[in-house]
């Protein structure tokens, strides 16, 4: 009986190390298919659940709220009509100059699923069907980085989520009160898990502070250039040591439900 | 045989429900884990087949995560054993055993999880 219940493990054992040598990417994309309505179900539940329970919860500060979005409004206003001129000067500053337009992003539409429970990953709809590689970033429409394909199934990926330990890139930030950005600060953005994300090896003569923007940059080519991170929280400041250290509010936060877009020409170059 | 079956339905549902809809109702960005509360609970009490449902809780909780297949099967397996092993020692329903051994599993698990993911 005792020799019967081994032998049963070691089978288990040896049917568990084939499978994941040959039948993983297989076997999960088939109950990803299978389980993806009732998964979607679940997803679109749990937002509008978090909606409702958001603004019943913030129901109080809703007249506090208004009237600083009236103010920001107002201000952004103003600000948009600068940047239609600055837009008209810069179109025709190009024609005289004979530059390439921008090219704007090849994207590719996909839907998130889930989260996982350990470790900052998402699952998205789309996977090798529709052109989708490793390193790929995945943004939202109001081009808020998420973070880059991790794994790459038939019909689904796995979404490496900037929050995530394994996540490292360079950022740059840009001060609340310098429109201009006059002074270039970068510093080197590290996923800490949990949808955490601390900001390391900025210079401690730069001045940063909380609310300021941080958005990537190409550097060392893990992410294209001006996509929006997140806004820094706290300040760490040590005597020790030559740098700053501040933990960045990532904005993704709010925006993993519905669609996101993966860029499609772009990979980056991670160092592994 | 039919119960068993049912339960690794409301496995399936578990799994699902944690990976999709708990996610957004993350408490400093920690999702609670249903299914290792699940899988304490049939093995505190005593259920037949519980530690073979342990495992496929496991398995089926692997195909949703970056792990291998297997790593919470094993580990949901060995922390099946662990709770039939302490329960001859101690009254089951005894209240400060029940909190020492559920935060031991959680620690055990999470522990052994995270150095996995290291490793890998």
């Amino acid at each position: 009986m005792k020799i019967n219940k081994i032998i049963l493990v070691i089978i288990v054992f040896l049917l568990l190390i084939f499978i994941n040598r040959f039948f993983l990417d297989i076997t999960k994309n088939s109950f990803y298919n299978l389980t993806s309505p009732v998964q979607g179900f679940f997803w679109k539940m749990g937002d509008s659940s978090t909606n409702f329970f958001q603004s019943f919860l913030e129901n109080k500060n809703l007249k506090r709220n208004n009237q600083e979005i009236l103010r920001q409004n107002q201000k952004l206003l103003v600000d948009l009509q600068k940047i239609r001129e600055l837009k008209k000067e810069n179109q025709e500053l190009k024609e005289v100059l004979d530059l390439e337009l921008n090219k704007e992003f090849e994207l590719i539409l996909v839907e998130s699923i889930s989260r996982e429970t350990n470790g900052d990953f998402i699952l998205i709809s789309g996977g090798a069907e529709k052109g989708i590689l490793k390193d790929m970033p995945v943004i939202t429409k109001e081009k808020v980085i998420i973070g880059s394909i991790d794994k790459v199934y038939k019909d689904f990926s796995r979404v490496l989520l900037i929050s995530n330990k394994e996540s490292n890139f360079d950022v740059q930030i840009q001060k609340k009160d310098d429109e201009k950005n006059v002074n270039e600060i970068y510093g080197l953005a590290q996923g800490q898990g949990n949808l955490k994300i601390d900001l390391d090896l900025v210079p401690q003569e730069k001045d940063i502070g909380e609310g300021d923007l941080v958005f990537t940059t190409i550097l060392a080519g893990v992410f294209p250039k001006d996509l929006l991170v997140g806004e820094i929280k706290e300040v760490k400041n040590s005597d020790v040591s030559n740098f700053q250290e501040a933990e960045i509010e990532p904005y993704f936060k709010n925006n993993l439900s519905g669609t996101l877009f993966v860029i499609k020409n772009f990979i980056s170059q991670k160092e592994l | 045989m039919r119960k068993e079956l049912l339960l690794i339905l409301v496995i399936c549902f578990l799994v699902l429900f944690q990976q999709s809809f708990l996610p957004h109702f993350a408490i400093y960005g920690m999702i609670p884990n249903l299914v290792l509360v699940f899988v304490f609970v049939l093995n505190i009490l005593d259920y037949k087949s519980s530690i073979i449902l342990s495992f496929w809780a496991g398995l089926i909780l692997d195909i949703y995560s970056e792990m291998p297949l297997g790593t919470s099967g094993i580990l949901f397996l060995a922390m099946a054993m662990i709770i039939k092993k302490s329960s001859k020692f101690f009254q089951k329903l005894n209240i400060l055993y029940l909190i020492f051994i559920f935060s031991f599993c959680l620690v055990f698990y999470n522990f052994l999880l995270s150095l996995i993911q290291i490793k890998l």
